[in-house]
């Protein structure tokens, strides 16, 4: 079989970044590796009041539930604005544009 | 512009909130309109302004994670996301992202994990950006060709890639056919190969692999670039959210600053998914590559950091990955005005 212009040019790519791990020594990444760990951190919660407190709070003493609090919420919000702009859009008369083509 | 400065509760600053519904609305963009996450360009841009460094990946991917829902639902209205595709795709990149990360965890152990990873991340960027302009100028010359000899066409029509064509004859079952991408039968393991590499070079570069997976789809699998956009935001949408759980669980998100930077990314990811309407297949192909190109050359700044020692390379990086992603978002909106004012026309 013969292999066209554009695999063979991504084979040549994937052989040239493999070969590349043996060559270069050092570790200069550092910072970035240690960026993925667990924070030793707490948030300082004695000044704050409402919505702050309570995130401060689940952030400090509940991590999992903060983690799920974090999540959701975005994916709320996600959905809801992806939703209300749609409705948005409708009612501008715009849904024409984002109709398919 | 104090009075634009907001607290953020968790990581005890307070930061300025036009900045980050900017950042947002520029990311948001391109993610709509490549289809890709764009934690590269959020980082930098947090770090330059200030922005607590360990809480910043975190709340990148927590933003990342509400836009792609946004952007994925409104390239799905258009038609533009197999979900099938995106199934395996999350299943793949899974399992590949996992190997990734044990392989980079290995050589870890011999030191030589940092640049390495830099490297193969610069030569991917810059290989695949090559890649897709001599196949935009290759289509460009035949366009001409053919408007020379009579046969006018006003914009090239999609051809799938002879990579795809070729994988195609592999006929190891299970055979599956995947009607949104227009592939009436491809073998299951090719479609799960494809991703269980692109998902391992996403864990190796620590990457969300918008980026990779991308050409992936369009010059391996050969779907239709819309429908590649629209198929990598989705998986973008998995990881982010897992991502997202993960670095919570890290302690490493900013609720407040993402949920602000997703008001920005929600009207930017209305712009980018319109306008990938008006510019089309070849159009958006040309567009990637010259960005991916683009974040080569900050990533090279970097590597030049490292190399030199000179800290005023990772600033310029910073600014060169910041400038791109404005003057792109710029040109993207542009050019959906323009479309918008033919289509009334």
């Amino acid at each position: 079989m013969r292999l066209s212009f554009g695999l063979r040019y991504f084979i040549s790519l994937l052989f040239l970044a493999l070969l590349v791990v043996p060559l270069i020594p050092s570790n200069i990444f550092a910072d970035d590796e240690e960026a993925g760990g667990e924070l030793k951190y707490e948030v300082n919660t004695s000044e704050m009041t409402g919505f702050n407190l309570l995130l401060g709070k689940l952030y400090n003493e509940h991590r999992i539930l903060y983690s799920l609090v974090v999540t959701l919420t975005m994916a709320f919000l996600g959905m809801l604005v992806a939703v209300s702009t749609d409705y948005v859009l409708r009612l501008l008369g715009i849904r024409k544009i984002s109709k398919g083509h | 512009m104090d009075m634009f400065n907001i607290h953020l509760p968790i990581a005890g600053i307070d930061f300025n909130i036009l900045i980050l519904i900017t950042i947002g609305f520029c990311v948001g963009t391109l993610g709509g309109f490549f289809g890709v996450g764009g934690a590269w360009i959020v980082t930098p841009a947090l770090n330059i302004f200030g922005f607590n460094m360990p809480f910043a990946i975190g709340t990148d991917l927590a933003h990342i994670f509400g836009k792609s829902i946004i952007a994925t639902k409104k390239h799905s209205k258009m038609g533009n996301v197999d979900w099938r595709l995106g199934l395996f795709s999350i299943i793949g990149s899974i399992i590949g992202i996992e190997a990734g990360k044990r392989f980079v965890l290995m050589l870890e152990a011999s030191g030589n994990v940092g640049p390495v990873v830099r490297w193969v991340y610069m030569i991917f960027l810059f290989g695949l950006g090559i890649y897709m302009i001599y196949d935009y100028v290759g289509v460009m010359k035949i366009q001409k060709e053919q408007q020379k000899s009579g046969d006018i066409s006003k914009a090239p029509v999609e051809a799938v890639s002879p990579m795809a064509m070729k994988l195609r004859h592999i006929k190891l079952p299970p055979i599956i056919s995947l009607p949104a991408s227009g592939i009436v039968h491809i073998s299951f393991w090719v479609v799960f190969f494809i991703f269980l590499i692109t998902g391992f070079l996403s864990g190796f570069m620590g990457v969300g692999g918008g980026f990779i997976l991308l050409p992936a789809l369009i010059y391996l699998v050969g779907c239709p670039t819309t429908v590649a956009v629209g198929t990598s935001l989705l998986s973008v949408c998995f990881m982010s959210g897992y991502g997202c759980f993960s670095y919570s669980m890290s302690g490493r998100t900013e609720l407040v600053a993402a949920m602000i930077m997703l008001i920005g990314a929600a009207i930017g990811a209305q712009i980018g998914v319109l306008a990938t309407k008006y510019i089309r297949g070849y159009g958006i192909r040309l567009l990637f590559a010259i960005m991916i190109i683009l974040a080569g050359i900050s990533v090279t700044f970097k590597q030049a950091e490292g190399i030199f020692k000179l800290d005023m390379f990772n600033t310029m990086a910073a600014y060169f990955v910041m400038g791109s992603a404005g003057s792109m978002t710029l040109f993207i909106f542009v050019k959906l005005l323009i479309g918008m004012k033919q289509d009334k026309d």
